[in-house]
Formats: structure tokens, sequence, C-alpha cells
């Protein structure tokens, strides 16, 4: 079986692990590599998602995630969000699948119900955040064309610079993207995401801070900035926990609207710095 | 021979002058910005309000025929509004295919665009206007509530001139041609086209009429001269000033506007009057038998100091306009006040050596046309000294009868109504407010006391009362607020029932609702704080009056009704137009009297007698209150391109008084009777202003045949004070020296 992506693609792996690959030349076995980037059969974690406008006293939003790779391109995530007060228990649940569109349902605890929400919605602010619901999703690599640039450093770390472009232009909501990755750990240290064929990336990803835990490399904090209204969304993970062996009955609409079955996997809760 | 040097150094120098192409140098801007003061409190507010939501000047585009919900045409218009959104300088184009649509579903919600290729085939083509429709976004912004239109709305980035706006409508066209809609847009409208169009105009009038004018006016030279040398000096004389004058604009860092678009038609006017006075001088000189060096220092000498005086009090007239807190007014005051100068020094100058070295023949004097106008002089001249009392009794009752009109008199700017009512602008605007909606842009604007202020439910509902009140104004089309997007999200979330569409009575539901939202269109109306948001409206009145009169009224509703915690400020283009206005109003009254001081203060240095002053000070205010009179009774109102005529028509006005009283206060001076002094003065001057003021009247007057409504009220009312000035030289001034001189001494 495949290596799971749930967490590493939460935390903003996703985007650039979704790279094409026919597996002849150097970028798309690159691309394939970084798909199959080792990250556990099932990952849950605890982090912070910190939105930062300038002038303005950043918001902070605590949440759990939930990650299973049931196959190669089929992965299964949730978000249960527990503060601030007035969204704690609102939940997203998403299940992707190479053989249709991603599927995407809400719960929302001041309406004591579950909606679905539509998997199209690629360029939609995951809850006003940088991040786009595309980038939640498990992109499969060989949905894009790919091209390597060449090599650079990102903070003192040899990467290789991968240029993805969408085969199809109506099933991605960028034009292009260019990743940094790093050769040893295959993570995307930066990501630089292109829209409506602009000749400026519209936003930037950059990773802060990796490390392995349970023997997978984790990306602890990223940063993702609009490039035009300067809004960052850091992410960071405080605790994870790999190979819990996560049920699949977990990442179901019952579990969804009803938090209190999630809890027994649930990592502690560390408090933010 | 050092005379030829000379001469000859002077018409390179004029040459030089007339080789500078200054509008290639100049920034040529017309945008609404350019009006008001960065200081001013709206302005600052507004800049403040751009650096968090996006710009109220865009452009319409109204598109009307067969098939346009089709497949076709619908694709056409995504294409089209993708090609338009990769311009660097478009922030976002808003059409059905762009526009985030809210619905609900059986099981689930969505946040889409409302007609795009996937909505397409998702919505049978005989359903799409109602679904369209249904969008509360969409409907009268996008889609008509009656016909059958669809609109796509362009909105730029903050733009800095003119320029940038025509190369937005120029894209926008060229790619919606490339998608092959032209031949469905009936209408092109907005902010963006009209400061286009009145670029266009401004240009097109300096272009035309400022050629025609000075033609006009080298012809006239010609007839009453007849002199080659004159005619071509008098050709290079103005286009030396205007050209010089214009440059002015970069050191000062202005553009060239409505207003300044003004100066060529009005520096040419001037130069040619004081050229005028130099050429009569020689021709009288030349009458005497004198030639050369001694012809052209005589005729300097008869008219240095009046013209002298004649220039200050005009340039005074037009520097009292600084006193306007609109920079392109103020610019135009400085600046023409300057090219005055310029025109005074090159007639002093320059243009004695050339006449001295190349002005050998003798000057006609039996000139038909100026032997009429010397006689047609004479006789009014002799009336008012025999009637004074009837005179001055005719102009009293003129007075009484036209003053009741000044109380007509608007302050009032209305953008539109400088087009003519089948002018392409005009016919658009129409039709877009007739099928959509308004497009006067106004906010109000609520800042909360605290972040996520807005989100309260009690502020919430707060907004919505607001916003169904502003509904209800007559003057009100449409009306947007954050409200609509909760509603919407409750509604979809609720299988699209109708009884859903309310505001949440649970504040986290609230909040959950606003944490999902996953669009952008919602922060285009709310900051992502939730600590400031606006109302936006769209208004289907267009005069600064109109505006203020909605404004009044929301002034009155938000101070009754809104409550401690929130603050609220009224912003907007349309609240910056009506800004302009006071300002334009103050500016006008503060201009008025810096001309009036200023000339008063002049007179009585000329002078040196209060009373005299006073005297020609009164006569040349009676011609600014006939223009008010004239304004009143035509209707023209006190707007961005009437408000400096008062201070150009004191300024110009005053020349003509000077001539004729320091003719015959001269004269008196050297012990002549105060009778005969008047009646010499009339005598030699009278037909000098009169030709002056006829050519000035007759190039003014052709701005009249402008298609461009300012450039008519500009030519007309300098006209009618320049001929009313000179009707009360020629008569009242008179009439009033018999009544107050002692001629018995």
């Amino acid at each position: 079986m495949k290596p799971t992506q749930w967490l590493s693609r939460f935390f903003l792996l996703g985007w650039f692990i979704s790279l094409p690959v026919f597996a002849t030349s150097d970028a798309e076995a690159l691309a394939k590599r970084v798909y199959e980037r080792p990250d556990g059969d099932d990952r849950a974690s605890f982090g912070y998602m910190v939105l930062v406008e300038e002038g303005h006293k950043p918001r902070v939003r605590g949440m759990f995630s939930y990650g299973k790779d049931k196959s190669y391109s089929d992965v299964w995530s949730l978000i249960r969000f527990t503060s601030p007060k007035d969204i704690a228990n609102t939940g997203l649940l998403t299940l992707d699948s190479e053989a249709k569109d991603s599927e995407q349902w809400v719960y929302l605890p001041g309406l004591d119900r579950v909606r679905r929400i539509s998997s199209s919605r690629k360029g939609g602010r995951f809850v006003g955040s940088d991040i786009f619901y595309e980038d939640l999703q498990n992109r499969l690599y060989t949905k894009d064309n790919h091209k390597i640039l060449g090599k650079a450093k990102v903070n003192k770390l040899d990467a290789i610079i991968l240029e993805s472009t969408p085969k199809k232009a109506d099933d991605s909501a960028y034009s292009k993207k260019v990743s940094w990755i790093h050769e040893s750990s295959l993570i995307a240290l930066k990501v630089e995401y292109y829209q409506d064929g602009a000749a400026k990336p519209m936003k930037r990803l950059l990773v802060n801070k990796i490390n392995k835990t349970q023997g997978y490399w984790t990306v602890l904090e990223s940063t993702v900035t609009d490039l035009d209204s300067g809004h960052k969304t850091i992410m960071k993970v405080k605790n994870v926990l790999y190979d819990q062996g996560l049920a699949d009955d977990m990442f179901t609409v019952q579990v969804l609207e009803d938090p209190s079955r999630e809890t027994k996997y649930r990592p502690k809760q560390l408090e933010q710095k | 021979m050092p005379g030829r040097g000379k001469a000859i150094a002077c018409l390179i120098t004029l040459l030089i002058m007339n080789c500078i192409p200054s509008l290639l140098f100049l920034t040529i801007n017309n945008a609404p910005e350019q009006y008001l003061p960065k200081s001013q409190p709206s302005v600052q507010f507004s800049d403040e309000l751009r650096k968090e939501f996006p710009e109220d000047q865009v452009l319409m585009v109204l598109f009307e025929g067969e098939g346009l919900f089709s497949n076709e045409v619908l694709t056409k218009l995504e294409k089209a509004t993708k090609a338009i959104k990769k311009h660097p300088k478009i922030d976002r184009v808003i059409s059905v295919s762009a526009v985030d649509h809210i619905a609900g579903t059986a099981d689930g919600f969505e946040v889409l665009p409302l007609m795009n290729s996937k909505r397409l085939r998702q919505v049978k083509e005989s359903d799409r206007i109602a679904y369209i429709r249904d969008d509360r976004f969409a409907l009268g912004a996008l889609i008509g509530r009656q016909d059958d239109v669809l609109a796509m709305v362009v909105r730029p980035e903050l733009l800095d001139d003119t320029k940038q706006r025509q190369e937005i409508l120029g894209f926008a066209l060229q790619e919606l041609d490339k998608a092959s809609l032209t031949s469905l847009i009936t209408a092109v409208a907005g902010p963006v086209p009209l400061e286009t169009y009145q670029l266009a105009s401004m240009l097109r009038d300096t272009f035309t009429f400022v050629p025609v004018t000075v033609l006009l006016g080298l012809v006239l030279i010609a007839l009453l001269f007849r002199r080659l040398l004159a005619v071509v000096m008098t050709l290079l004389t103005i286009g030396g000033v205007v050209n010089v004058t214009l440059l002015w604009f970069i050191p000062f860092g202005q553009p060239y506007t409505l207003i300044s678009s003004m100066i060529p038609s009005l520096l040419a006017a001037l130069t040619m009057a004081v050229l005028i006075h130099f050429y009569n001088g020689l021709r009288l000189a030349s009458g005497f038998k004198l030639e050369g060096k001694k012809r052209v220092d005589w005729a300097l000498a008869e008219i240095k100091k009046p013209a002298t005086y004649t220039v200050a009090t005009t340039a005074a007239g037009l520097l009292s306009l600084a006193a306007s807190e609109i920079p392109p007014i103020r610019y135009f005051g400085i600046i023409s006040a300057l090219g005055i100068l310029l025109g005074f020094a090159i007639v002093i100058l320059l243009l004695p050596p050339i006449f001295t070295y190349w002005d050998k023949a003798s000057w006609p004097s039996d000139n038909p046309l100026m032997k009429g106008l010397t006689r047609t002089v004479k006789k009014l001249t002799i009336i008012a000294i025999r009637y004074p009392v009837h005179v001055l009794v005719i102009f009293v009752i003129g007075l009484v009868i036209g003053i009741p009109q000044i109380f007509n008199v608007k302050a009032e700017t209305n953008l539109l109504a400088f087009f003519a009512d089948d002018h392409p602008i005009t016919i658009a605007t129409k039709k877009v407010e007739e099928k959509l909606t308004g497009v006067t842009p106004l906010e109000i604007v609520i800042d909360g006391d605290k972040r996520d202020a807005i989100k309260q439910l009690e502020n919430l509902q707060l907004i919505k009362k607001i916003q169904t009140h502003a509904t209800e104004m007559p003057e009100v089309e449409k009306a947007q607020s954050v409200v609509d997007f909760i509603e919407d999200m409750h509604w979809g979330f609720h299988e699209e029932d109708p009884s859903y569409r309310v505001i949440p009575d649970k504040q986290n539901l609230v909040n959950q609702y606003l944490l999902l939202y996953d669009g952008n269109d919602l922060y285009e109306i709310v900051n992502k704080e939730f600590k400031r948001t606006r109302i936006l409206l769209n208004l289907n009145v267009h005069s600064s009056r109109d505006i203020r009169k909605v404004v009044k009224k929301l002034t009155e509703y938000l101070n009754a009704n809104i409550t401690p915690d929130l603050k609220w400020t009224i912003s907007g283009y349309g609240k910056l137009f009506e800004d302009q206005e006071i300002l334009l109003v103050q500016g006008q009254v503060n201009s008025l009297i810096g001309a009036v001081i200023l000339i008063f203060v002049m007179m009585f240095l000329l002078w040196r007698k209060l009373s005299t002053a006073l005297l020609t000070l009164f006569l040349n205010l009676a011609p600014v209150v006939v223009m008010f009179i004239l304004m009143g009774l035509f209707s023209i109102w006190l707007d961005m391109a009437t408000a400096m005529i008062a201070g150009v028509i004191v300024g110009i006005a005053v020349d003509d008084t000077i001539h004729l009283f320091h003719g015959f206060q001269h004269s008196v001076k050297h012990g002549a009777n105060p009778l005969r002094a008047l009646l010499k003065s009339y005598y030699q001057s009278g037909s000098a202003v009169t030709v002056t003021t006829i050519i000035l009247g007759f190039q003014f007057s052709v701005l009249c045949f402008s298609l461009f409504q300012p450039t008519v009220h500009f030519g007309f009312l300098t006209a009618a004070g320049l001929i009313t000035a000179l009707i009360f030289d020629l008569i009242l001034m008179p009439a009033l020296i018999v009544m107050t001189f002692s001629f018995n001494k």
C-alpha cells in the first residue's frame, strides 16, 4: 500500500505531492516520489491555525485533525475545531478518491446538522484562511505535467525546483505551482501558486519547521502568504500521532456530527507558545 | 547692425517657444480624485477605506439580444471575463460566471460561481433567467429586473490617471470583441467611461477651439490693422504663451484637466487683448508720422502703464482662484496668471525690437471698421454724458429686474449633464439605469468598537434596518450589506426555504456560517476583522444636489438610530462628489472676495483716491452680477466648469476700465477740462477697448459651438461678461463720472 498522505496534506504538504507522474522523466519521477512520501497509514494531530493580518491581533483556532489512507489514491480526513468557543466542535469531513470528485461534509453545532459542501469549490478559502479547499484535497500527481527548473537552497536546505501545471485547466484552482522539494525528506519547503496564467504568484507557502516523528518527516510549522493582501495563515502542529489504527468509521457523517466518538484518538492538546 | 541682431534674437526666441509641444509633456488626468484636496477629511477617509475595500469606480457593460442565456453566449462571457481579469490593472471582473452564488441543495450547501461552465450543464437554458434573478446580488446588478439583459462590471485597481482608465476601457472592449460579444453590447457606462469621454471631449475642444479662436482673432486683426507683421507676430506670441504656460503644470506637479483645458483659449484671448492695445498704439504713432524705434517707443509709452495695470489686475483676478481648495481650479488661477504675465513680457520685451526693425511702412488709418467703431463709441459717450441720470436709472431698473434670477443659480455638478442628451455616455447611463440599477455609488461605513463587532446579532439587525430604510428611499435602487451573505447562508443551509432568508437568532450559528464562508465577495463588504463594514448603495441620481439630499436623509436616520458603540461615515464616489460641490461654492466665494480685495488695492494704488477706486471696482463687479443673472436665467449651474468664471471676468473686465479711466485722469492731471478729458479718452481708447472686447467676445462665443457643456458655459458666460463690462464702461462709467466728478472746476 502506498504511504499515506493525510497529515502532510493537511499541513500543507499535499499541495505539492499531487504532481503528475509519467515515470519516464526525472520530473515525473520526482513528483511520484513526493506523492508517495512515507507519512504513516493514519495520523492524528492537534495544532493551531493562526490568521495574521497586518496591524491586527492574530486570530488563533485550535483543531484536531485525523487522516487515513484507504488506498493508493483514496484518502480520508476529518478536522474538528476546538477553539474559539463559538466555533468549537465545527467539523469538516473530506473523502478523496481517484474515481470521483472529493466529497466534503461540514457539521455546524449551531445548526446541529451536517451538510454536504460542493466538491468543485477548489478555489474556495478554507475557513477564511489562505488555504484553498483544493489544498486540502489529495490531488493525484498524474493530473499535472511536471518540469524540473533547477536547484536552489531554501532555509539552507538543498531543494529541486519542480513546476507543475494541470493537464486540464479547469480541474485546478491554480494554473501553475512551483515547488522547492527538499531532496532527502521529499517535503516541499516552498511552493508558489499561480492563478489564471498570471506571471506572478498569488500566494506562497513556506515551511518553517520540520521534524521526524515516529520515523516520519512531519511539517511542524508552515506559513501561507497571500502575496496580494499580505494576509498570512500559519499552521502549527503541536502534537502528532502516527499509525494509531484509526477505524474506518471515524470518517463518517455520524462521527462528524458527534464529536464524542472521535475523542479516544485525540492526541494531547498542547498550548500554543 | 545691433537692432537687427536683437530683432533676430527675439524672433528666434519666439519661434523656440512655439516649437515646444507642451501637451506631450503633460500628464493628462481628469480623474475625480484630482478635484479634492488630499487634506479633505472625506478624501482621507476614502483613502483609508480603499486599503481594505475595493474601488467603487467601475465600468459597466450591458448585453442585450438573442440567445443571451444560451450556452454559447454564456461560455463566451466566461471566456471574456477571464481574459479581461488578466489585465494587471484590473482588480476584478464581475459577471454571472465570476460572482459567488450561495445555494442550498437537498443535502448540502455550496458557494459557487453563479453561472459558469459547470452551472451551464446543471441549469436548463429556459430556467436560467429565473435562476440568476433569484440571486439577490445579481438581480439589478448583473441581470435586469424585467428585461432579459446581462451585465458585466469591470473593476480596476486604484488608477493613477485618466490614461489608465482609457486603457482599461479599450482593453475590456477589445477582449469582448475577441470573444465575439461586441454585437450584444448595447451600453458601456459608469465612472470609467464617463471620465474617458470627458477627456476625449476636453482634448477635442483644445485641438478644435484653440486654433479656431486664434484664427478668428488673426482674421480680425488683419481686418482692423491690415498689417501682415501684426498677424504673424500675434500667431507667434499666442503660440509661445500657450505652449510655455502649459509647461508650468510640470513643476507644479499638476495634470492637465477639464479645468486646465480652458487655459489655452483664455490665454489666446487675453494675449490678443494686450497685443491689440500695442498695435493700436503703433497705429496711432504711425498716424503721427513716427517710424521705427520712435514709433514703437511711443506706442509702448502710451500703453505701458495702463497695460501693466490691466495685466496685473487680470493676473490678480485669476490669482484669486488660488483661494479655491479644489486643486485644478487653484492651479488654473496660478498658471493662467503666470501665462498672462508671460504674454505681457513678450509684448513688452520681444516684440518691440522686431517691430522696430521690420515694421517700416505706415499703418493704415482709414480703416472703415475702426472708424465705424469710433463713431459708435463717441455717440454712446455723448448720450451717457448728456443723460447720466437716465443711464443710471435704466441700469438700476435692469439690476432690480435681474437680481432675483441670481437666487435661481444652483450650486450643482452633474457630470452626465456635461454631455448632450444624444451623447453615447448619456444614452448608455440611462439604459443601464433603466434596465439594471443606478450607477452612482454611495456607501455607509459602519465601524464597531472591537473585533467581531459586526458579527454581533444586535448590530446585524441594525445594519439590516439601515439597509431596508435605504432601499425604501426613491433615490436608492439597490443596497447590499453583510446581512445579505448571512441570510443567504442560512437560507442555503435550509434547502433554500424562503422563511430562512433571515438573520439567524443564534450568535454561534452566525459565527459558524461566517467561519465556513469560503468566497471572496464577503470581504469586499466587511473586513476580515469584522470591525468595519459597508452598506453599498446604488443611487439613480447623478447631480451633487440630489446626492446631497440622499446624504442628508441618511445622516438624519443614522443619527437617530445608530447605537453609541458603532460609528458611521457616509463615503464613496457620490459623497466625494458632493463634498467637491461644497468646496466649489466656498472656493467661488473666497475667489470673489480675493479678487475684489486685490483689485481694489490695485485700483487704489493706481488712482490714489478711495472714491475713484470704489467707482471702478463697482463697474467691474457689475458684470459679475450680470453673469450670475444670466446663469439664473439660462439655468446654468455653478459647477466645476463655471466656478472660475467670476474671477476670470473680474480680471479681464477691469482692463477696459483702466484704459478708459487712465486716459481721462491723465488728461485732467495735465490741466484738461474734465469734459474734454473724458471725451478725448473715449475717442482715443474707446475704439481700442471695443475692438478688444469684440475680438475676445467672438473668441469666447466660438466655444459655444462645442458639444461639451463645460466649454459652452465657459465661452458663453465669459463672452457675456466681457460684453457687459464693455457696455458698462462705455455708458455707465461716463455717466457716473459726470455725476460724481466736479465738472464745474
